[in-house]
């Protein structure tokens, strides 16, 4: 089987609009949450968000294109756009494009809804339906890079992204192309989708402290994260820098309950991204945690590292990098592999920021609120999504 | 009425961004870079400009000069008092 290089990396997150505010913010701790701009925030209890801030959709697509893209194709044409560049080089027809996303265009939805429903008009943008498609990012990236191979979108919630990176890992393995354009994209920080979070009682009032004793939920962020993944001979023969080497991928099913996560999903999900690279749980120095911040989903990540990991589980630095960041639902895998692999590239790992006070079902070295040196060979990156839908990364350095 | 063709040739420049200055009666949509696509967003703008609606027989998507649209559009505008 081939094996595949990261080669480019692309990323709009709310805390900038480039890889390097995403890796050094995440680095220094800094936070992207602030309330949100919407407007009538004060009728939300959930109203503190990471959103993409100053965001200028013209600038990256122009207008017409902009015309046929929602807020989330934005993000994602302009991680691709960095992610290409970075590399340097695609190859149309042997190359595939897999972009995931949760939700689709959620802004698009609720300013055709508002047109129709609250402000009494008869006509909805004539674009509405081209926008809110969730194959929006893959196919306005086919048509601005000229790839002409496989494309399509996949939908796993909180792990589009790493579905995604994983579906066009296989494809490059396995030789069926031998570059892709991946990662996820999200942008559905709207009124009535920030009212559905409160109503799931998921969201935290102010901060997000994953695995801290006190933390009372997540913060919703946006953004887009986009890697380009290529054939390691192909980026070795053209002389192409190589962040890092997808090693491996993991994915499983609870098909246990839509909401609660499960430890044995998860712990499967996790063996079988080793197993995939061929690495024993010792080899692994960092893990980028699916972290939200929930009652429910740390003690049970928790438990899965540990069940994985046995007695490595004590030498393992596992940080959270969505208090920063915020939790970017099918952006997030991909949003967090950028985080993941500049820590693999500084030996600098990212700190668990917000963290207070330990919890007993929480008990592995978190990294909490300041950033360690320490220097990896190999990281790993969880998501388990809503629905019980779990794929995770494993990266290696070269 | 020239101020309404005036205006929606504002409109296709800015929708399209075609050069206003080559928006001349007869010049072709084509030839000025505006495809049936773009005339979609354009109707839709001139809808909300001028608080009217584009019937499907009203202008039709294979329209091909600047003048046809302009045209068209007073029409509308002038039944639509």
């Amino acid at each position: 089987m081939r094996r595949v290089a990261i080669t480019g990396l692309g990323a709009v997150s709310s805390l900038g609009h480039d890889v390097q505010s995403l890796i050094e913010g995440t680095r220094e701790g800094r936070s992207g949450v602030a309330l949100t701009t919407l407007p009538n925030a004060e009728l939300l209890s959930a109203r503190y968000v990471a959103e993409v801030k100053n965001w200028d959709g013209a600038a990256t697509l122009g207008k017409k294109k902009l015309n046929l893209a929602d807020r989330f194709s934005q993000f994602a044409v302009a991680a691709a756009q960095q992610a290409v560049a970075d590399a340097g080089d695609i190859s149309g027809e042997r190359t595939a494009v897999i972009v995931g996303t949760g939700v689709g265009g959620a802004t698009t939805i609720e300013e055709a809804y508002d047109r129709v429903w609250r402000d009494g008009q008869q006509r909805v943008h004539p674009f509405s339906i081209p926008r809110l498609m969730a194959n929006g990012p893959p196919s306005l990236i086919s048509m601005e890079f000229g790839i002409t191979g496989p494309g399509f979108a996949i939908s796993s919630a909180c792990s589009s992204s790493n579905h995604s990176i994983g579906m066009a890992f296989g494809m490059i393995r396995r030789g069926e192309v031998d570059v892709a354009v991946a990662g996820g994209a999200e942008a559905s920080i709207t009124f009535a989708g920030l009212k559905g979070w409160e109503a799931l009682r998921v969201i935290a009032p102010d901060v997000c402290r994953p695995f801290s004793r006190d933390r009372r939920g997540m913060i919703l962020g946006d953004g887009a994260g986009i890697v380009l993944l290529e054939d390691m001979d192909r980026a070795r023969a053209r002389g192409a820098t190589i962040h890092a080497e997808l090693a491996g991928f993991g994915m499983s099913s609870d098909a246990m309950d839509m909401v609660q996560p499960s430890m044995a999903g998860a712990a499967r999900a996790i063996a079988q991204a080793l197993a995939s690279a061929g690495m024993n749980p010792e080899d692994i120095g960092y893990i980028n945690a699916h972290g939200t911040g929930t009652p429910a989903n740390d003690p049970t990540e928790t438990k899965a590292i540990r069940h994985v990991f046995g007695a490595a589980a004590d030498k393992l630095l596992v940080s959270s990098t969505k208090a920063m960041h915020g939790h970017g639902l099918g952006a997030a895998g991909a949003l967090e592999l950028v985080a993941t692999i500049g820590a693999l590239q500084s030996g600098i790992i990212p700190p668990t920021i917000n963290f207070t006070e330990a919890d007993p079902e929480c008990d592995l070295d978190y990294v909490p609120n300041v950033a360690r040196e320490r220097r990896i060979a190999a990281a790993v990156s969880n998501s388990f999504a809503f629905g019980g839908l779990n794929a995770v990364l494993a990266i290696r350095a070269v | 009425m020239t101020d309404v063709a005036d205006r929606v040739k504002d409109i296709l420049a800015e929708e399209c961004e075609a050069d206003r200055a080559a928006l001349s009666d007869d010049a072709r949509l084509e030839d000025v870079g505006i495809s049936s696509v773009d005339m979609v967003q354009v109707m839709f703008a001139i809808e909300e400009e001028f608080g009217i609606s584009i019937g499907e027989n009203d202008m039709s998507l294979d329209i091909e000069t600047v003048g046809e649209v302009t045209a068209a559009i007073q029409r509308l505008v002038a039944a639509a008092g």
